[in-house]
């Protein structure tokens, strides 16, 4: 447990996670991992056995007098929540590097809570206010403290695949806009403009159904050292222009609401 | 190899009969209550009080059975429920692939263009058959967390087993108002132990805290034990510190009780034990006091306190801070956030923060019953 002021920070291990959901009945947990393992139904209850014995171990479950268990209401909370909520925000941060980051972002009155998976370990932050919530997720983003202002306006399709395409393979990236039917000329700029981006990310509003979920709206960001660029869908691209960090700000908390 | 089968129709049906029977028993009980209220106001001395304490023990035991009912049918409802859920992911999946087994991937791309697409899926988890009681036992968190929590966790609100007087019980939750996992909570039959067998010792961080085992009440002397087995759990204590103090059951300090110190299923006055403790070889008085009085006191032994609460009774017994009812319990542990106590009604340790535990206490007019042994006086 790590607190700051108005945030506060409870790790369970997925094990745990997996035992506590399986003990409130419910059928699946909205987690930000990057791949879901194909666990048998053995290998799961062998998790879950796991799980349990370590929220004994840290005390945050007790046996109860007679039957079953007595549960500390703080990682009931929390599971509880993530579990019931109907929509979500889901952050994705993903750099030149391949390395991607994924948080998932909830509210529930004026608090907000973000879940991200380090490894086996989900690790929950509980913000006093949405104000808090939006707060960390600007520091999320890691945007470049000073930007500068540029005109030029770039359409790229599929941006959270097309981007990190293209920083790995740009051959492969100039056929995909060449398909989409780009002029050599667009394409090559679009091309250079991509491969000069150091980071993408989106945020996205995401409705849970069942164990599938559905976006139903999105913001991509993307940018480099010093300007950023913001995303606007028009159907078949998504236009990339100048936007401003004020702006960013707004259009989270408006997706928070 | 064992075949599964369910019908969900049927089963929907058959919960919602049970549902509307638990109502109808509910709405009879309640009837039934009012008559034997009104009778009691017409009726003064030959027997009536026994035959009220008979009665209302009879109608306790019937609001027992239509909770089990809701409780029935809201399981089988769940039930129903998971089965269409489970059949529902599955034909997804077949949909889907045509391939058994879970989702391999989460990570899908983010497409434009308006298109609603898979963003991630979702854990799928196996379900554990257990029952649960969410309870604050982590101390040291935030205010503003504490506050959530108690907001997240807002108790059901139900008809008490005790009304007062000329009041008809309500039973504002008895139409499937639970929130999540609620049902999961409710106890296996039979009385619960006085045992927490391995629990981690909560010691850690409070002024003082005696390792007393809960005990409860159950449906001892009509349901209103709370006072004998708080004195009960007291006695334990000392019991156990010296075998030379004597140790009595909440039934034997019932057994010693004189004619019109209590009223079976009513409850006993807060100092009518003190003359019985003092043959046991304690002392016990009854006071008013503060915080400060109560620290004071509990350093040298734990302490029985008169709060104001809820009893609840279903989906388990619980008390909650918003009630009405005169309830004893045992206060063990004390520090500068929370307290510490034995609850006889929930049979189980109870923790409140010092805020909670002040209105509840208030509301028992602050009085505390401080039981020792005569050889420490």
């Amino acid at each position: 447990m790590k607190e700051q002021a108005g945030v506060f920070q409870f790790d369970l291990s997925r094990a745990e996670l997996f035992w506590l959901a399986g003990a409130f009945g419910i059928s699946s947990l909205p987690l930000p991992d990057a791949t879901i393992e194909r666990l048998t139904h053995d290998q799961l209850e062998q998790r879950q056995k796991a799980g349990h014995a370590s929220l004994l171990t840290r005390g945050l479950i007790r046996s109860s007098p007679g039957f079953g268990w007595q549960i500390e209401r703080l990682p009931a909370a929390l599971v509880q929540w993530i579990s019931s909520a109907p929509s979500l925000l889901r952050l994705e941060r993903i750099t030149t590097d391949g390395a991607v980051r994924s948080l998932h972002l909830f509210t529930s009155d004026a608090q907000g809570l973000s879940l991200e998976m380090d490894g086996e370990i989900a690790r929950f932050i509980i913000y006093q206010t949405r104000r808090h919530l939006q707060d960390a997720i600007m520091r999320g983003l890691s945007l470049p403290s000073k930007t500068k202002k540029t005109a030029s306006v770039h359409k790229l399709p599929q941006p959270l695949v097309f981007l990190p395409t293209a920083w790995k393979d740009a051959s492969l990236a100039a056929r995909i806009l060449k398909e989409h039917g780009l002029d050599s000329k667009s394409a090559k700029s679009a091309l250079d403009w991509a491969v000069s981006m150091e980071w993408i990310a989106a945020l996205s509003k995401v409705r849970i159904e069942g164990t599938g979920n559905a976006i139903t709206e999105q913001f991509a960001l993307c940018g480099e050292g010093k300007s950023i660029w913001g995303g606007k869908d028009d159907g078949q691209y998504m236009s990339f222009a100048h936007i401003g960090t004020m702006a960013i700000n707004s259009k989270i908390g408006d997706m928070l609401e | 190899m064992t075949t599964l089968h369910l019908i969900p129709s049927s089963g929907h049906q058959t919960a919602s009969i049970l549902k509307q029977n638990s109502l109808a028993f509910q709405e009879e009980t309640q009837s039934l209550r009012r008559a034997i209220q009104a009778l009691s106001m017409s009726w003064q001395g030959g027997g009536q009080e026994q035959f009220s304490a008979e009665a209302n023990a009879l109608l306790r035991k019937l609001e027992a059975q239509v909770d089990a009912l809701q409780i029935l049918a809201s399981r089988l409802e769940r039930e129903v429920t998971e089965w269409e859920q489970t059949d529902q992911r599955g034909a997804a999946l077949f949909r889907g692939s045509g391939r058994d087994g879970l989702p391999t991937t989460s990570y899908m791309p983010l497409y434009t263009g308006g298109q609603t697409e898979n963003a991630f899926l979702n854990q799928t988890i196996l379900p554990v058959f257990t029952a649960l009681t969410v309870i604050p036992f982590l101390s040291g968190l935030p205010a503003w967390l504490n506050s959530f929590l108690e907001r997240f966790f807002v108790p059901p609100t139900i008809a008490t087993p005790f009304s007062k007087e000329g009041e008809t019980p309500l039973a504002e939750n008895s139409e499937g108002t639970t929130r999540f996992g609620d049902l999961l909570k409710e106890t296996a039959p039979g009385a619960p132990s006085a045992q927490e067998a391995d629990s981690p010792s909560p010691a850690d961080g409070y002024d003082v805290y005696y390792d007393i085992p809960p005990q409860s009440q159950g449906k001892l002397y009509g349901s209103a034990a709370c006072l004998p087995t708080s004195m009960s759990m007291a006695l334990d204590y000392f019991h156990a510190k010296d075998p030379a103090n004597r140790a009595a059951s909440p039934s034997d300090l019932i057994g010693m009780l004189d004619q019109g110190d209590g009223t079976e299923g009513r409850g006993v006055t807060l100092d009518k034990l003190n003359d019985d403790l003092g043959e046991l070889g304690y002392s016990s008085t009854v006071s008013a006091g503060n915080m400060d009085d109560l620290g004071a006191a509990l350093r040298e032994g734990p302490v029985i306190i008169n709060s104001k609460v809820g009893l609840v009774s279903v989906p388990a017994r619980d008390i909650t801070p918003n009630g009405s009812i005169n309830h004893a319990i045992l206060v063990k542990a004390i520090n500068a956030d929370s307290v510490v106590v034995n609850d006889p009604w929930s049979g189980k340790e109870k923790v409140f923060s010092r805020t909670t535990f002040e209105k509840i206490w208030k509301g028992g007019g602050n009085y505390m019953t401080i039981v020792r042994p005569q050889a420490t006086q």
